[in-house]
């Protein structure tokens, strides 16, 4: 557990928040919808607040705006009307992400974009602390006015539950984004207790934990200490590096979603599955509908088919393909490695698509079967091995670490012994992702890794099973880390 | 909801259980173990103290077993010593390693960290481990952590979480000023009030007596500093030092603080490496045999 000012998932202060909000819910505002949707509200502005109360602010800027652009779209007919409520919706919300999110590297390579021509231009950049969670909120929100405009879904005309659907404190910071047409209207009903549903989600909390606190902090440790030191290490110890890096990235916000989600179903909501063992994929097209759905179907909804998709010649695929890519990769930061990220993904994605091979995996790898056969553990493989590749822009610090990074994989040292001290430090680590890699694999049919576990066994041994959890998780529990994805 | 909190409570008293089952087991395996814990055989000079005195090296001393350990406090070699003279008769001699260092302050902050206790923790007496866990310096978690790795360790293991070994430093970097300094800041500079460890002077009181009760020798080991570290160390230090050990007779006092001059033996001012272990482990050598 963490000790923190902020309330992350893994610290003391949520561990108490939670049992407090869930008892409040279920025992004393329970009666009512109004008070229950009104609870969630307060409670996730608490949870907010909690980082910073100033952030608040934003929020409930952002929410004043989109319930009331929703609201006036309802009535309005005028078609150009129309279309500027949903500009003032898009200006607002992508406004507040522009100046918080890029305004400085915007600023950055204007300066030096100038001076490459000789014109010296002097401007400050400011320092402003990015809101937590705000590239979620924003998408969240503004896709409940494009449904609105688009007619697919009915304004809501109620303020608190509109609050509590933009502000919901499970998926608040670090997604799921939610489409409003899922999660707005489960606000609308009574939800009712099932002992199933929140059995589940405890069982799924539990394997976010692990994920979080067992595999991407242990991998974060050695993924540190080798990218930071990265030009006096050897090209093998750099892939070890990059791989080590590969599983935190998955286990820290695969395990936050696994943590949103299953505290969402104790209190009777169900939000959609953001991982789906995107490791296992047999090309980059299936690990792209695997890795983070809720932010690929939100550009593939929002921006790719709008500007025309699939659709058209080789120019416009190649097109759309880079469009979505590239701005996938600069959603998550402002930075060029990020974007190099997306564009390498693009690239890895544009061959399938372009031989119409992007839909050919669409069911589980090895379905009704123990084992993959050697092709599908080739492609797994090779598929795996882009993926790690493409990483290594995404956590170097900028693109001179992360050339001279690649630069030193491809040369004579990627046939060394990794470093001994390394490799003999993180050899738990090592033996704990292959027993995470065994369990994923076992579960890869279902919503998350556990949740069939030992569930048709007698119940001593789910037990069992559980409690070794917990004490692995506080046994081989990593050194806390911050969640990746709050930065973003 | 009844259903679930039902269940919920179910599978906390399960782990609960399950938590104090292990834990008793491996507390009562380790006091099974502690009742007759054996040191190599037949020694009859034991070597025992911190990581300043860890650097003797027992392998080249006759019937020597050295049991020093990093960090560790007069109070914990105290524990130690009454378990091991209990079941090892065979033990003539002790030597004790205490410098100006073990009675500041200072070290009372090994003693309550949580990593440092955990190694001693199956020795101490019930009294004093439910206090330490209920101590505000000590982390929980830490603890309970080292609870479990150590205690199955040493079931499993023959080395134990308490007895120490030789650890020869092979640093060759030379101190300069500033490190030492460093050092002297850190040891004898802190910012409670109490400048003393009375914790150490109490226990090194504890350790005579306890000697004298199983009739073994104890010798005090002073082991050599930087003479920069030596000019550096305040002098109320050194008095309180001579004043706590004055009981000891000279031939008791082994001191070897200024034997050693040079500074490449010395690689932080106050911790021997392996070419000043090797002289200082034969002089030892020497003075055992002149017993």
């Amino acid at each position: 557990m963490v000790y923190s000012l902020n309330m992350i998932f893994n610290s003391i202060d949520f561990a108490i928040f939670l049992p407090i909000v869930f008892i409040l819910y279920w025992f004393v505002t329970d009666k009512n919808l109004s008070s229950q949707n009104f609870l969630i509200v307060v409670a996730s502005y608490i949870f907010y607040g909690w980082w910073d109360w100033r952030f608040l602010l934003l929020i409930i800027f952002s929410t004043i705006v989109d319930f009331t652009i929703g609201h006036k779209l309802k009535t309005e007919q005028n078609q150009i009307k129309r279309k500027i409520l949903l500009w003032s919706s898009i200006f607002v919300n992508l406004g507040f992400l522009g100046f918080f999110k890029y305004y400085n590297f915007f600023l950055d390579n204007f300066i030096t974009a100038f001076s490459f021509f000789g014109t010296e231009i002097k401007a400050n950049t400011l320092n402003i602390i990015l809101p937590v969670g705000i590239s979620f909120y924003t998408f969240q929100t503004l896709s409940y006015t494009i449904d609105v405009y688009k007619k697919k879904l009915v304004p809501s005309t109620d303020y608190v539950a509109f609050s509590a659907f933009v502000s919901f404190f499970p998926q608040l910071v670090a997604g799921p984004i939610e489409r409003a047409t899922n999660l707005l209207p489960q606000f609308y009903k009574r939800r009712e207790f099932a002992y199933s549903k929140a059995a589940d989600g405890m069982r799924q909390i539990l394997w976010g934990l692990f994920k979080k606190i067992v595999i991407a902090d242990n991998c974060a440790t050695y993924a540190n200490e080798i990218f930071n030191n990265s030009a006096d290490m050897n090209g093998s110890t750099l892939v070890l590096g990059a791989i080590f890096f590969t599983f935190q990235i998955y286990g820290d916000f695969s395990g936050y979603s696994d943590i949103a989600i299953g505290t969402s179903r104790l209190f009777g909501f169900n939000l959609k599955q953001n991982f789906a063992t995107p490791y296992f994929s047999r090309d980059i097209g299936e690990f792209w509908r695997r890795w983070h759905i809720s932010l690929s179907t939100w550009f593939r909804d929002y921006l790719y088919i709008p500007i025309g998709g699939s659709r058209g010649g080789t120019w416009m695929k190649v097109r759309n393909t880079f469009a979505i890519f590239l701005v996938s990769g600069f959603w998550h930061g402002a930075n060029w490695t990020f974007i190099i990220w997306g564009a390498l993904n693009a690239i890895y994605f544009l061959p399938l698509l372009l031989t119409n091979n992007n839909r050919n995996n669409l069911e589980i790898v090895a379905k009704g079967k123990s084992l993959p056969s050697f092709k599908e553990l080739f492609l797994i493989l090779l598929t795996f091995s882009l993926t790690v590749f493409a990483w290594i822009f995404f956590r170097a610090d900028n693109l001179v670490h992360a050339i001279s990074y690649v630069s030193e994989i491809f040369s004579y040292s990627l046939f060394d012994v990794p470093n001994k001290l390394i490799l003999k430090k993180s050899l738990t680590t090592i033996f704990l992702i292959v027993l995470f890699i065994f369990i994923e694999w076992i579960g890869r049919r279902n919503l998350y890794g556990i949740q069939k576990l030992f569930f048709y066994n007698k119940r001593i041994y789910r037990y069992v099973f559980y409690c070794l959890l917990i004490f692995i998780i506080f046994w081989f529990g990593g050194k806390e880390q911050q969640f990746i994805y709050f930065q973003f | 909801m009844n259903y679930f909190l039902k269940k919920l409570l179910e599978f906390t008293l399960f782990f609960i259980s399950i938590f104090l089952l292990i834990s008793i087991s491996i507390n009562f395996s380790n006091n099974l173990i502690l009742k007759n814990i054996k040191l190599k055989k037949n020694i009859k000079h034991l070597i025992i103290g911190d990581s300043r005195t860890q650097i003797f090296d027992d392998s080249i001393l006759d019937d020597c077993q050295n049991i020093a350990q990093g960090s560790e406090s007069l109070y914990f070699s105290y524990l130690k010593l009454d378990k091991l003279l209990k079941s090892n008769q065979s033990i003539k001699n002790v030597y004790l390693g205490v410098s100006y260092h073990s009675f500041s302050s200072y070290f009372d902050e090994y003693t309550f960290n949580s990593n440092v206790v955990s190694n001693y923790f199956f020795i101490l007496p019930y009294k004093d481990k439910i206090d330490f866990i209920l101590n505000d310096d000590i982390n929980i978690k830490g603890l309970i952590k080292n609870f479990f790795i150590k205690g199955v360790s040493n079931i499993v293991s023959k080395k134990k979480s308490y007895i120490g070994h030789s650890y020869i430093h092979s640093s060759d970097r030379k101190p300069t000023e500033k490190s030492i300094q460093l050092r002297i800041s850190k040891q004898f500079t802190t910012e409670n009030s109490l400048n003393y460890s009375n914790l150490n002077i109490l226990y090194f009181d504890k350790i005579v007596e306890l000697c004298s009760k199983y009739d073994v020798e104890l010798f005090i080991l002073n082991t050599p500093t930087h003479s920069l570290h030596h000019k550096k160390t305040p002098k109320k230090y050194i008095n309180k030092y001579l004043d706590v050990t004055s009981n000891i007779d000279n031939h008791h006092m082994i001191r070897f603080e200024n034997i050693l001059k040079d500074e490449m033996f010395l690689p932080d001012g106050d911790h021997i490496n392996k070419f000043g272990a090797n002289i200082i482990s034969f002089k030892l050598k020497t003075f055992i045999n002149n017993e």
